[in-house]
């Protein structure tokens, strides 16, 4: 069990840092009510099915391109 | 030589669903187990979702089925400066193949805790107030007992006695904080998070069987109990009396945890102010009654308000908008 959840637990403090700046959060509700895709993967993460460690992988796959260059800009900001 | 009067291979130091469950574990295992908690199972306003993935976890040793939960279908996500975006959840009732349940603390707590004494793990139903590292292991006194263990797990929430004890304290940037409260008289199905700037942390809104629990949430580096009281603006309590069909009632607790987890209460000022638009789904405001005792049924504190429904609703749809609609209506 260990093994599942502690690199879980690492990730998203790692995460949780940068996480509640307020571009960030509304960028992330914006993608949430612009993309089926960003939604499905947000369903899972509520869920639990998906690990923070594969997140930033499963985000490129839904191929939202204009979020994820909005996404780096914030991060150059 | 030891003071102690009984012996096992592990002790666990606090029995919330953390603790319970891995004392479950090692008592599964062989280990002889005793588990220290004088407060559980209790009621708090937070750490009631439950993942489907936590849910297959307790599969066999916990049944949703029996436990009063509310399976949730879908999550608002809230920022001031934007609409509200919605996502549907899986809903297969109280069962694992659902997304996310919410359950009051009390049930939950209390079902692990079962789960582990079934499991043959010894509940000492008292308070550890000491914990000493010896070269033979270590010391625990609780209540008026002593008591020596070969390990030690500490499970014992923010402010951890045995982290204390045995390792260093959690620094405060290490910590978030969390205040919430009860709302009765109201419901809804849907979970609420809010964003908000000031602190940089989110408001909550579950639903339970009974009651909303809501609270807010912040990095305790960034933030202090006052200012998430501020930010959730909850009204001062008023006199006590017995909750009308016209009013909707709120308890309120303040939690610090590390990494999500509770710990124990701080002493509670009386907060000020309105609830947030997406956390008044029928458009009431909540009275509190801060630092209430969660042993005691959540009544007491009430307040008139206009737009509570008559009497409370089996269920409503609490979307941003239309909570905002009615807490202008109500403001």
């Amino acid at each position: 069990m260990s093994d599942a959840i502690l690199p879980e637990l690492v990730h998203a403090a790692r995460l949780q840092h940068g996480f509640f700046r307020g571009r960030f959060t509304r960028l992330l509700v914006d993608a949430l009510r612009a993309s089926a895709p960003v939604r499905a993967v947000m369903a899972d993460l509520v869920a639990g099915r998906q690990p923070y460690a594969t997140l930033r992988r499963r985000l490129v796959g839904t191929f939202e391109f204009r979020l994820a260059w909005q996404l780096l800009r914030l991060r150059w900001q | 030589m030891t003071d102690a009067t009984t012996r096992f291979d592990v002790g666990v130091v606090g029995a919330g669903p953390a603790g319970s469950w891995a004392a479950r574990c090692l008592a599964a295992g062989g280990a002889r187990v005793a588990l220290f908690d004088g407060s559980h199972p209790r009621e708090k306003p937070c750490g009631g979702g439950l993942t489907g993935r936590a849910l297959a976890l307790l599969d066999g040793a916990v049944e949703p089925g029996a436990l009063p939960a509310v399976p949730v279908p879908a999550a608002a996500f809230e920022h001031p400066d934007t609409s509200a975006a919605r996502v549907v959840l899986t809903d297969r009732g109280r069962s694992a193949r659902s997304s996310l349940l919410v359950v009051d603390r009390r049930s939950f707590d209390a079902a692990v805790l079962d789960a582990a004494v079934r499991a043959g793990v010894t509940h000492v139903d008292a308070r550890v107030l000491d914990v000493e590292a010896r070269p033979a292991g270590f010391l625990l006194r609780a209540g008026a007992a002593a008591f020596m263990v070969d390990h030690l797990v500490g499970a014992d929430g923010a402010n951890s006695l045995v982290r204390r004890r045995v390792a260093a304290p959690f620094t405060r940037a290490q910590l978030s904080i969390a205040t919430g409260c009860y709302a009765h008289g109201v419901a809804a199905r849907d979970i609420l998070i809010g964003f908000v700037a000031r602190p940089a942390g989110y408001v909550w809104s579950f639903p339970r069987q009974d009651h909303l629990a809501i609270g807010i949430c912040a990095p305790a580096g960034e933030s202090s109990t006052g200012l998430l009281r501020e930010a959730l603006r909850v009204p001062p309590p008023v006199m006590p009396r017995a909750p009308s069909p016209h009013t909707c009632t709120a308890t309120s607790r303040d939690e610090r945890g590390g990494h999500g987890t509770p710990g124990p209460s701080p002493p509670c000022e009386p907060p000020t102010g309105s609830v947030p638009s997406s956390l008044a789904p029928a458009g009431c405001w909540l009275a509190t009654r801060p630092g209430s005792s969660t042993r005691s049924p959540v009544k007491g504190s009430s307040l008139p308000c206009s737009l509570a429904p008559s009497r409370p609703r089996p269920s409503c749809t609490p979307t941003p908008r239309a909570a905002r609609r009615a807490a202008t209506r109500c403001a």
